[in-house]
């Protein structure tokens, strides 16, 4: 069958308004835009990856200080229990030091008194600010300081030190003043008596 | 401007917007990464400092276990005397116990400053006239029974006859004060 060109022509009719091509450079777009969404996906997949596992490093991270802050509180209210009883036991300790008994040194004194002689009156006052610290005072009925020497004796072998010691001599009166220190060199601290 | 230029110009900008996208996405990714890292650094300046907490503890309590074991040896005597009438019953049983003459006796309640855990003290003043002998082992006695108290002052004189003594003593009994 023959067919005429002319009758081709008829069936392209000409388009009305048809845009002109666009510049060569523009047809790199659409190339650019197939290529954006592959990178995003990619590039997203990548991300979101990434975001995830640094999110569970956070998280772990975070459980991880939180155990460790909790550890840590135990050990500082454990150390604050302990400065607390330290505190309570280096308290007893001082009571404990400066409560030694007086009643040996009493007697101690009492018993160094000769035939001719005897205690007016014995006082031992602990200091208020220091009571380790004896202020003892003694008011002898001696005719001679010889008593007085020999009650000091005694008082020393019980490891005791005077201090600042004033002495009055009067009408066979020996008064005696001073400041007993017990000296304890081997700092060892005080214990409970048997069957207290 | 025409169909195929504004088409061109949509295209570009949804480009625009997907390259956005991506890079919130990695300023997002990567401030997580930051925040990750810094929890991380927090949790290990945590560890170090509960190591060193845990070494000064282990450290205190080797320093403080004399002292410790001290205070359990004393603690049962101490917490034996837990309120004022208990401590004040205690010293007068001695006294009736022994019989002593007890001229009089006064018990007060004092505070104590220069020693928190022991910031109560029972002052006890009594006076009593009895045989030298008596009152002698009485003191004795009472020291050694009641380990933890203190006879802070104690005046001797005679006595209005030859063997009495005549004594005027302040006791102080610590009430330990619960930790």
């Amino acid at each position: 069958m023959q067919i005429f060109a002319k009758s081709i022509d008829d069936f392209k009719t000409d388009r009305k308004g048809m845009s002109p091509p666009l510049p060569i450079y523009l047809r790199i777009v659409p190339m650019l835009f197939y290529l954006t969404i592959a990178a995003s996906i990619l590039l997203n997949g990548l991300f979101f990856m990434r975001y995830i596992q640094a999110g569970k490093n956070k998280e772990t991270a975070l459980i991880r200080d939180t155990q460790i802050q909790a550890d840590l509180d135990g050990a500082k209210k454990q150390r604050k229990d302990l400065e607390s009883e330290t505190m309570q036991a280096s308290d007893i300790a001082a009571w404990l030091n400066a409560s030694r008994p007086l009643q040996p040194l009493v007697v101690e004194i009492a018993r160094s008194i000769e035939d001719d002689s005897s205690i007016i009156e014995l006082r031992l006052d602990r200091d208020a600010d220091n009571p380790t610290q004896i202020r003892f005072s003694m008011r002898l009925s001696s005719d001679s300081a010889h008593q007085l020497d020999v009650t000091l004796k005694k008082i020393a072998a019980l490891r005791f030190r005077t201090f600042s010691p004033q002495q009055t001599m009067e009408k066979g009166t020996i008064d005696y003043k001073a400041t007993l220190i017990w000296l304890d060199a081997n700092r060892e601290q005080a214990e409970p008596a048997p069957g207290s | 401007m025409n169909n195929k230029h504004l088409a061109c110009a949509i295209v570009f900008i949804a480009i625009i917007c997907m390259v956005q996208a991506s890079l919130t996405m990695d300023k997002r990714t990567l401030k997580m990464e930051a925040d990750a890292d810094k929890a991380g650094q927090t949790a290990d300046t945590s560890s170090t400092t509960l190591t060193m907490e845990r070494s000064q503890l282990e450290a205190l309590k080797q320093s403080s276990k004399p002292l410790i074991d001290y205070l359990n040896l004393w603690r049962p005597y101490f917490s034996a005397i837990d309120s004022s009438q208990n401590a004040e019953l205690k010293i007068l049983l001695k006294i009736r116990e022994d019989n002593l003459l007890a001229l009089s006796q006064q018990c007060d309640v004092v505070a104590q400053k220069n020693n928190r855990s022991l910031s109560t003290l029972m002052r006890a003043q009594i006076t009593f006239e009895d045989n030298y002998a008596r009152v002698l082992n009485w003191i004795g006695r009472l020291e050694r029974e009641l380990p933890t108290i203190r006879i802070s002052s104690i005046r001797v004189a005679k006595g209005t006859s030859a063997n009495d003594l005549r004594v005027d003593m302040t006791l102080e009994q610590p009430i330990l004060t619960a930790q």
